[in-house]
């Protein structure tokens, strides 16, 4: 600035823009570049909010006391219609889990009184007497007219269905000598091929060692070893496969419930059924209302529901299932056969110590 | 983060292209996604609100055609009396019932059941055959109900329709179907959505009734049940899907729409993920234009700054070379200007200096005519052997001579020459002193050819006899030389008091490193300076002395003759 008198003029000039571009350069900048970043901000916060609206229009989820949470270990062509049926007539929505039904005790019981489910449907009656601390006595106003003989006692169960345990076979593999009781389960002939659920899942192939360890003589232990060794290391995972396994071919016998083996045979499925000669282990299925659910009032409609006369005869026709109440038997059903005198008692109460034994008599067996 | 940006221009640099490519990039990408993703999610959601509002115009137009149809069928007297008489083959029934399903045959079938169940009548191709539970499902829904019932159906029925024809009293005569499989749905539907998406109907409770694409209908009908329930957004099982959703009022069906995505989460993982790469490639890039500006920047002024340091230290003979011809070049060929023309003010004042020594030596010089000195003591020389005082005449003689060798040009004489010079010396001392002392010469005849700077041992005999000898009467001093590891070793050695420690260490300490001894010893000082100028560092005086024993003063000098003597 102080340069020289010629260029004086020009030099001010030069001098002054510079002051206003600096003046510009530090607050101007700022502001700038903020209204940017504000204005980049506003149009990425628009663009984030306008996502349309994918969610029902006019469509509410129903109310929380309009619910019903159920976990079953039945398959879901038999519990689908139940429980569809029972959602058109009371307009209670259901939920419903699948798992073995061990599993599945063993998963409320780690819920300690706040269980995610209110009703264990379709269990045998032998693990819901093994259980009964987990649920809530629920005594149905329509068990008085009904004639039913294998209540629990302390009422924390209901039974709605009867499974005698039948001896399946394939009969194009074991035509000549098919199996005729338990003691077949035994016998060496069929060692390696017997279709077998892992007991410690699932209660239909606990109620099968517990009947085996009732119907046949000998120790405890000496019955479970001869078994486990019979079963030549195989052990299914669900017992939903026993049928299959044992219709296409990979097992010659099994052990199942009743109903299952009609209802494969009415599928067309060639398997031949077989009522042990020892007798029939027939347990009843019940459901159970869980202590400390979240919708109790429903879970007691719903076992009001399966003993109604429109679901005893839907589970007798169609699930081919022995209904608890009246002398109609599902089509196919043998009616003429000896009952085994199950301790049903003895079975609920022996479950820990007998599975426990069985584990270990499993693990050195197929070592 | 801030020290980090100032630390380092290389930084700054860095810093400034990211700002100015990275960001508008990566705002742009992000900023043009986002506007892409909008723009197809208005327009998909627009296109699908009409598709469904089509959708659920057919589908209320085909049940209420139902709710008509059975309903006057109902109402109708020959329906009730061959129902009364379950009468299974009336022909004006079968007139009735196809002329009334004309338009909607194509859509479903119409069956007529009795009160048992049992199918008596149908529009089916097939003879009626089946019977349906009357305590179960359909049929016990419509016993229950007014009106028309919507349940879906079994085996390869998606839906059924029924009312129960009640006879006057209000008892169940029997009750009417109408049944819908897949493909009247497919065909209902066809033309009214997009190939992409797909149709879902869900009963009241939300279990499928119809899936456009049956094999997929499972996963995604529970998965919608399970959000629906849970009062969440419908995304379905995989998430790659908008669901639209009406319900159908009388029936509480839904009608569900299900629209393909355009920009899925893989998609736009994939697109943000080559946004990013993009962005990475950038980041090289910066930082590979900031390592090559700043280095092409940084490099002359680092040149610059270490040439400054030399310059510091006294080093004016750097120079730089450039082959630029920016600023940056402009500057170096500055830099070298300025120290060329240091470099020659500097040699030019040397010069001056020098020329203005030499003229001070030459007035000096001027100033104390040799000649006259001669010429005076030359007269007193005569004047003494006039008045017959030998002893001027011998001293202005013996002065005359020394002052001669003094001023003479030569710097470096024989040994025979100097000791000539001692001689003179000696004498004139003699006299002064009157012979209290004596002086021992003992040179043996080979060095006496040996050259030396002049005037070197006169010092040394004069320190000897004025600090050493002066005081005594019996001073002793001899003169030696000797040959030792090829140099010259000449010592004079005196028995006069000696030096005390101190004073003889600041004798040896070498002249250069303390100036400050110059100003009590300046013959001694000159001497030594003399011959390491001459002869180099490892020569000059040494001197030992014990106090009250007298004092050795030696000179080492290297042994050189002249040349055509040697020759």
């Amino acid at each position: 600035m102080k340069r020289g008198t010629i260029k004086k003029s020009t030099i001010k000039k030069s001098t002054i823009k510079r002051n206003a571009w600096t003046v510009l350069g530090k607050k101007g900048r700022i502001k700038r570049w903020a209204a940017l970043m504000a204005a980049a901000s506003f149009l990425l916060l628009l663009s984030g909010c306008s996502q349309p609206d994918a969610s029902s229009r006019t469509l509410e989820p129903p109310a929380e006391d309009a619910r019903l949470h159920i976990c079953t270990s039945l398959s879901p062509s038999v519990y689908e219609p139940i429980v569809r049926e029972f959602e058109a007539r009371t307009g209670i929505w259901v939920t419903v889990e699948t798992g073995e039904t061990l599993e599945l005790l063993e998963e409320i019981r780690g819920a300690e009184g706040s269980p995610d489910w209110d009703l264990l449907f379709g269990a045998r009656a032998d693990s819901l007497a093994a259980h009964t601390e987990l649920f809530s006595a629920y005594q149905s106003s329509l068990l008085e007219e009904m004639q039913i003989t294998c209540l629990p006692p302390d009422g924390t169960s209901t039974p709605f269905s009867i499974v005698p345990l039948v001896l399946i076979y394939n009969p194009k593999l074991a035509r000549v000598h098919p199996p005729s009781g338990m003691d077949s389960l035994l016998d060496p002939a069929w060692m390696g091929r017997i279709a077998f659920a892992d007991p410690s899942a699932s209660d239909a192939s606990y109620t099968v060692l517990a009947s085996l360890l009732q119907a046949l003589p000998g120790s405890e232990e000496e019955i479970l070893r001869a078994f486990a060794a019979n079963l030549g290391g195989k052990l299914l995972a669900s017992s939903s496969d026993v049928i299959r396994e044992v219709a296409n071919g990979n097992c010659y016998i099994g052990i199942t419930g009743e109903d299952d083996a009609l209802r494969a045979m009415e599928a067309g499925y060639d398997i031949a059924v077989v009522y042990p000669s020892q007798g029939v282990c027939a347990v009843a299925d019940g459901a159970a209302v869980l202590k400390g659910c979240a919708h109790e009032e429903n879970a007691q409609a719903f076992i009001d529901f399966l003993l109604s006369q429109d679901a005893q005869e839907y589970i007798r026709q169609t699930c081919l299932r022995r209904p608890v109440s009246g002398d109609l038997l599902p089509e196919g059903a043998e009616a003429d056969f000896d009952l085994f005198p199950y301790d049903l008692v003895l079975s609920s109460e022996s479950q820990e110590e007998i599975l426990q034994s069985w584990e270990q008599i499993w693990e050195e067996e197929r070592q | 983060m801030k020290r980090w940006i100032r630390r380092s221009f290389r930084n700054q640099i860095f810093l400034t292209l990211l700002l100015v490519t990275l960001l508008p990039l990566l705002f742009c990408n992000v900023l043009m996604m986002q506007m892409q993703v909008v723009r197809s999610e208005v327009s998909l959601a627009r296109e699908a609100r009409s598709q469904l509002s089509a959708l659920d115009e057919a589908l209320d137009s085909l049940l209420l055609s139902f709710e008509e149809i059975t309903g006057d069928l109902c109402e109708s007297t020959a329906v009730r009396s061959v129902l009364r008489q379950k009468n299974a083959d009336s022909r004006v029934l079968y007139q009735l019932l196809f002329r009334v399903t004309d338009d909607e045959r194509e859509y479903a079938r119409f069956d007529i059941y009795d009160s048992e169940g049992l199918c008596l009548y149908t529009t089916d191709a097939t003879v009626p055959t089946g019977a349906l539970s009357t305590g179960w499902d359909i049929l016990y829904a419509a016993s229950q109900a007014e009106g028309l019932v919507f349940r879906s159906g079994d085996g390869n029925l998606a839906l059924t329709a029924a009312r129960a024809v009640r006879s006057y009293d209000g008892s169940i005569l029997g009750y009417l179907t109408a049944s819908m499989t897949s493909e009247n749905f497919d065909l209902l539907f066809q033309n009214l959505y997009a190939a992409a998406s797909d149709i879902i109907l869900m009963d009241p409770f939300w279990w499928p009734i119809y899936h456009s694409q049956p094999a997929q209908a499972e996963n995604v009908t529970e998965s919608l049940r399970r959000q629906f329930l849970a009062g969440e957004e419908l995304t379905g099982a995989g998430g790659d899907y908008y669901y639209y959703a009406s319900s159908h009022p009388e029936s509480g069906m839904a009608l569900i729409l299900q629209q393909p995505m355009t920009f899925t989460s893989t998609v736009v993982h994939t697109i943000y993920a080559v946004s990013l790469l993009m962005g990475l490639l950038c980041l090289l890039l910066c930082l590979w234009c900031a390592w090559l500006l700043s280095r092409r920047l940084f490099r002359p002024i680092r040149q610059l700054d270490e040439a400054m340091g030399e310059v510091q230290k006294g080093n004016y003979n750097v120079h730089l070379d450039t082959s630029r011809e920016d600023e940056f070049g402009r500057l170096v060929g500055s830099f070298n200007h300025m120290t060329d023309e240091y470099r020659m003010n500097l040699s030019r004042s040397v010069a001056r200096q020098k020329e203005l020594n030499d003229t001070q030596l030459r007035m000096l010089q001027a100033q104390l005519n040799p000649h006259f000195l001669y010429n005076t003591l030359d007269t007193m020389k005569w004047l003494g052997v006039a008045h017959h005082v030998p002893q001027i005449a011998e001293l202005a003689s013996d002065l005359a001579i020394i002052l001669r060798a003094g001023i003479s040009g030569d710097e470096i004489i024989t040994l025979e020459q100097e000791l000539e010079l001692i001689d003179r010396y000696l004498a004139i001392q003699s006299i002064r002193f009157e012979d209290r002392f004596t002086c021992e010469i003992d040179i043996p005849e080979e060095f006496q050819s040996c050259l030396i700077p002049k005037m070197v041992l006169q010092p040394l005999v004069e320190n000897a006899i004025i600090h050493g000898v002066a005081d005594k009467n019996d001073g002793y001093i001899k003169l030696w030389a000797e040959a030792k590891d090829g140099d010259l070793f000449l010592s004079v050695s005196d028995n006069g008091c000696g030096i005390p420690p101190g004073q003889l260490a600041d004798l040896n300490r070498r002249p250069e490193k303390d100036p400050s001894s110059r100003g009590s010893h300046l013959g001694l000082f000159n001497v030594n300076s003399i011959i390491r100028l001459h002869f180099g560092e490892p020569y000059g005086l040494s001197i030992q002395s014990r106090p009250g024993e007298g004092c050795c003063a030696t000179l080492r000098l290297p042994i050189q003759r002249r040349r055509d003597e040697n020759a």
